[in-house]
């Protein structure tokens, strides 16, 4: 246990010296200040911008559309700065072989990738409240939100596919020992996905639902059951991922 | 004019966090890239022009991809 910790320490300082923590801090919180900007800056911009003489109705921006932000940039540039920054944490070590004196020194094989497993998501969570109670906030301080339902569960459905995602990273980047090799296979998951959800009988357990379904659950369209057979699908694929990455680091020749 | 001033300032609780932290990362960044002059590929006008220009992604491809180690490999 304490070999655990002292590795999972090694990677907190790891990530701290390498500026991740300081890039997630900033950027999250800028991406959580972002949602509601943008949907009170919109129809003023608009306005603007229209040629002189056209009439628009736009209507006043709610907290509806600061939410609506919030789906739209977390969850594509939130998630893709997200796995950009963690797409070299197996990659860099095995390129290095900076492992292997540990490894021979004794280090649980499973150790590194649950701690590396561990400080992701850990990062996933700090990006994730950041941007969460920062739209919160500005949206409460501008908008009324009672009209909303869930939001905390709808969001937290962002949280989840991010988990996923992460996992699937680890195992492309764990399997083919390079950067490009895990993103390549969390952009072909993500595609592949899309292209399951072209098929609309797949909506009922689609992981990607977890993706485009909160904002539907905010106006009380969706109902949080429907979502839990693709929550369960996603944590299940998650964990088939994770036992994958175990067993093949495991055998790996380093 | 007067609506224009009236419309800054309403927007001024967005805009200073956001100016604040693009501005100072970018700098951050640009500072980091002159004072450690090794690159794993690139050289440093490009990191430069990446880390200045490019909104986040910038920096974050810097850090992630371009900073070289620390004994200049």
């Amino acid at each position: 246990m304490s070999q655990w910790l002292g590795f999972l320490k090694k990677e907190w300082t790891e990530s701290v010296k390498s500026y991740k923590l300081l890039l997630t801090v900033l950027i999250f919180s800028v991406i959580g200040i972002l949602n509601p900007f943008t949907a009170k800056i919109t129809p003023a911009v608009m306005e603007k911008f229209m040629p002189e003489g056209t009439v628009l109705n736009l209507p006043e921006p709610t907290a509806l559309d600061s939410w609506l932000q919030f789906y739209s940039n977390f969850s594509q540039m939130g998630l893709l700065v997200f796995i950009l920054l963690f797409s070299t944490m197996m990659s860099k070590e095995l390129e290095k072989g900076t492992l292997i004196i540990l490894l021979t020194k004794g280090l649980r094989r499973s150790t590194v990738i649950t701690t590396k497993l561990v400080m992701g998501l850990l990062y996933w969570t700090i990006a994730f409240l950041l941007t969460f109670s920062i739209t919160y906030c500005y949206t409460a301080f501008y908008w009324d939100q009672s009209i909303l339902e869930h939001v905390l569960l709808a969001a937290s459905c962002v949280y989840v596919f991010g988990i996923l995602i992460f996992i699937v990273t680890l195992w492309g980047n764990t399997y083919f020992a390079s950067a490009y090799g895990g993103l390549l296979v969390t952009v072909g998951v993500v595609i592949a996905l899309f292209i399951i959800g072209i098929f609309p009988n797949t909506a009922s357990w689609n992981p990607l639902q977890l993706l485009t379904a909160p904002p539907q659950m905010l106006i009380g369209e969706v109902t949080p059951k429907k979502l839990l057979t693709p929550f369960l699908v996603a944590m299940g694929t998650g964990l088939v991922f994770l036992i994958g990455t175990l067993i093949h680091f495991h055998k790996k020749r380093l | 004019m007067n609506t224009d001033l009236e419309l800054f300032i309403e927007y001024l609780p967005f805009l200073i966090p956001i100016i604040l932290i693009q501005f100072g990362l970018a700098i951050f960044s640009a500072i980091h890239v002159i004072r450690h002059p090794h690159y794993r590929f690139g050289n440093q006008v490009i990191w430069l022009l990446i880390v200045l220009f490019i909104q986040f992604i910038g920096p974050i491809i810097y850090f992630v991809a371009g900073r070289g180690d620390e004994d200049g490999r």
